[in-house]
């Protein structure tokens, strides 16, 4: 199975990318652009399809920021846990479904099923040949899914979803912010992942951060200095 | 009694939901059966019942914003009370403990039943349990309605498994319990839904196959019925007498008359108990013998059918029937050109097939479409119904 590039040069480089069926957490603090790295981390390759499940920011937004060109906008879609609390009528588009709240897991659920079918239906209708489809899934974010709902009931939640991450041989990118949860959250949130990156604003720099990427299989980077230059992602030496 | 509105479920439980039953409609997760309990608040209010819906994951709006885009659209009128997201929000943030937190809801509860009747409650439960427990969330409802002969129902997200489901509803107790889950057997695009525990009849737990429409309607489905039996027994005749649309095989046979020698395919005009159903047909002569094996393999049920005037086809019918006997498969008998002269009396027909009494023989003319489908109706019965034992 071929590797999800991240676009990073010294993970891509060093593991080849993110292997598929791998469920990683962005462990990030406050203001270190940890949703402009996840963007960077799910854009859609050549070949495959992200979906993006948003609790903090609106389809939208979502879409402005992946700033994909048109001919490339199939491969994205989104799940806007937000956007039907202040329009509670809208309606549910191809690759834009809504749900009430961050609380309506039934709905959010569902919802993913139906972008998964959708997904297919699109790989169908461009002639693909049948095969696996390959799906970058990022959650945006645990945090806020924590502030509605008690860490259990995520868990199990979560437990379902990176589940089918794994057996679809997807990607899942879940942002958590590291200062906003216990210890205990971090390490009964991390028993669903198979890797982690972990986000440190320099000390020297604060425009500047630093990653650490580790996978449970051994695959690991120690350290990637980066600056965001509007949305690209920027390696220093 | 108040209708599920999905017509082979409300078949399935004796016409509806009887008043003051408490039903739980148990989902797993990513399963599209939301369905089911707008259904029944559809149903419920244009019965003209006066329902409490409690969706604490949503707006008021919200909610019914997504209930018009399916067919199961209500009104939001003075027969339609919602407690939504605002009051959960409002009782939160004023209650300190869980306990005063129940103390709230009991509080709201009585105040909205005391002011005027209530028929029926539609509780989503998940954020509630979350909060204030399960047992107590849902003891919350249950006592009331009980008290107050109101009906309800609950649709609870089950994160976990059946052995939960099971935890759940013996220290809750339900009236009807019925759990939605993924895909049927082999059939990973269709998903099923399961009468696990009814109080007011009998009925044994068997998953039942559904798909939702375009329109987000639910259609629950007999996916395979194969139509066996001996050769010139009438298969393609059945078949082609109560589909609308069908797929014949024939070709014309050593004996000069057409025979199929592949399969048949087709879909019945109607539903029948409100199932969409399937039909496939089987050649019946010998040398089809592992064609007939392929086709029976994940069938839903069986109608075998014998030429009521040929002694020397069933010997043949008994071996096609003891492949449908050792793989299990519900069936029925019928025994076809009633209208002919000559017919093996039902003594015959059961000892050379092998047949107990406790077995119906269905005696009908293929090309009697009332007659075909009373078959089918007596196997759907079966399936969802009844035990398969001889």
């Amino acid at each position: 199975m071929i590797p999800f590039r991240t676009g990073i040069r010294k993970i891509d480089e060093n593991t080849g990318g993110i292997f598929p069926g791998s469920n990683v957490l962005l462990l990030a603090p406050p203001f270190a652009d940890a949703e402009r790295l996840a963007i960077s981390l799910v854009q859609p390759g050549d070949s495959d399809y992200t979906v993006v499940i948003s609790t903090d920011q609106d389809a939208q937004e979502i879409a402005m920021d992946f700033g994909l060109p048109e001919s490339e906008s199939h491969r994205l879609w989104i799940i806007d846990c937000i956007t039907k609390t202040m329009v509670p009528s809208i309606a549910d588009e191809e690759q834009v479904k809504y749900v009430g709240s961050p609380v309506d897991l039934t709905g959010m659920g569902i919802k993913f099923t139906k972008i998964l079918d959708g997904i297919q239906r699109t790989e169908a209708a461009r002639n693909n040949l049948p095969g696996t489809l390959r799906v970058r899934v990022c959650i945006n974010s645990l945090s806020s899914f924590l502030i509605y709902t008690k860490l259990e009931v995520i868990y199990r939640f979560f437990h379902i979803l990176s589940a089918r991450i794994r057996r679809m041989n997807g990607i899942g990118i879940y942002i958590l912010n590291s200062e906003g949860v216990d210890q205990k959250t971090i390490s009964t949130l991390k028993q669903l992942m198979n890797g982690m990156i972990e986000v440190k604003v320099d000390a020297a720099d604060p425009m500047v951060r630093n990653l650490r990427y580790q996978m449970t299989n051994g695959e690991s980077v120690p350290s990637v200095r980066y600056r965001f230059s509007g949305s690209d992602l920027v390696e220093e030496p | 009694m108040i209708y599920t509105g999905i017509t082979a479920l409300d078949e399935m439980i004796g016409g509806g939901v009887p008043r003051g039953k408490r039903v739980l409609f148990s989902l797993a997760p990513g399963v599209e059966g939301q369905q089911f309990m707008f259904s029944a608040l559809k149903c419920a209010h244009s019965m003209g019942k006066r329902c409490l819906v409690i969706v604490p994951y949503t707006t008021a709006e919200a909610f019914l914003s997504d209930l018009s885009a399916t067919p199961y659209g209500v009104e939001a009128d003075d027969r339609m009370i919602l407690l939504d997201t605002n009051t959960f929000e409002e009782i939160e943030a004023r209650s300190r403990t869980p306990e005063a937190e129940y103390a709230a809801w009991e509080e709201r509860i009585d105040s909205v039943c005391g002011t005027t009747h209530v028929d029926a409650v539609f509780l989503y439960c998940n954020r509630l349990c979350d909060e204030i427990g399960t047992e107590a969330a849902l003891g919350l409802f249950s006592g009331r309605c009980l008290k107050r002969g109101a009906t309800l129902f609950v649709e609870y997200l089950n994160l976990y498994d059946e052995e939960h489901l099971d935890t759940l509803t013996a220290s809750n107790p339900f009236d009807l319990v019925i759990s939605i889950g993924e895909g049927y057997g082999n059939l990973l695009f269709v998903n099923h839904f399961m009468v696990r525990h009814v109080t007011w009849t009998s009925l044994p737990a068997r998953e039942i196959p559904y798909v939702i429409r375009e329109n987000g309607s639910v259609s629950p489905q007999i996916p395979k019925i194969v139509v066996t039996g001996p050769v010139d027994a009438g298969k393609t005749t059945f078949i082609q007498t109560v589909s609308e649309n069908w797929v014949s095989s024939d070709r014309i046979g050593i004996s000069g008359s057409a025979t199929t020698v592949a399969m048949d395919f087709g879909h019945p005009l109607v539903s029948c108990r409100g199932f969409e159903i399937t039909l496939v047909g089987t050649p019946g002569q010998e040398h089809f013998g592992p064609i007939i094996n392929h086709l029976l393999t994940n069938a839903t049920g069986v109608i075998f059918i014998v030429d009521g005037t040929s002694a020397e086809s069933l010997s043949r019918g008994l071996e096609i029937l003891g492949t449908v006997r050792r793989m299990g498969l519900p069936f029925v008998i019928a025994v076809n050109k009633r209208e002919m002269p000559g017919r093996l009396s039902d003594a015959t027909l059961r000892t050379l097939l092998h047949l107990s009494g406790r077995i119906p023989l269905y005696h009908i003319s293929a090309l009697n479409r009332e007659e075909a489908m009373g078959v089918i109706d007596a196997l759907i019965a079966l399936i969802t119904r009844e035990t398969f034992t001889e």
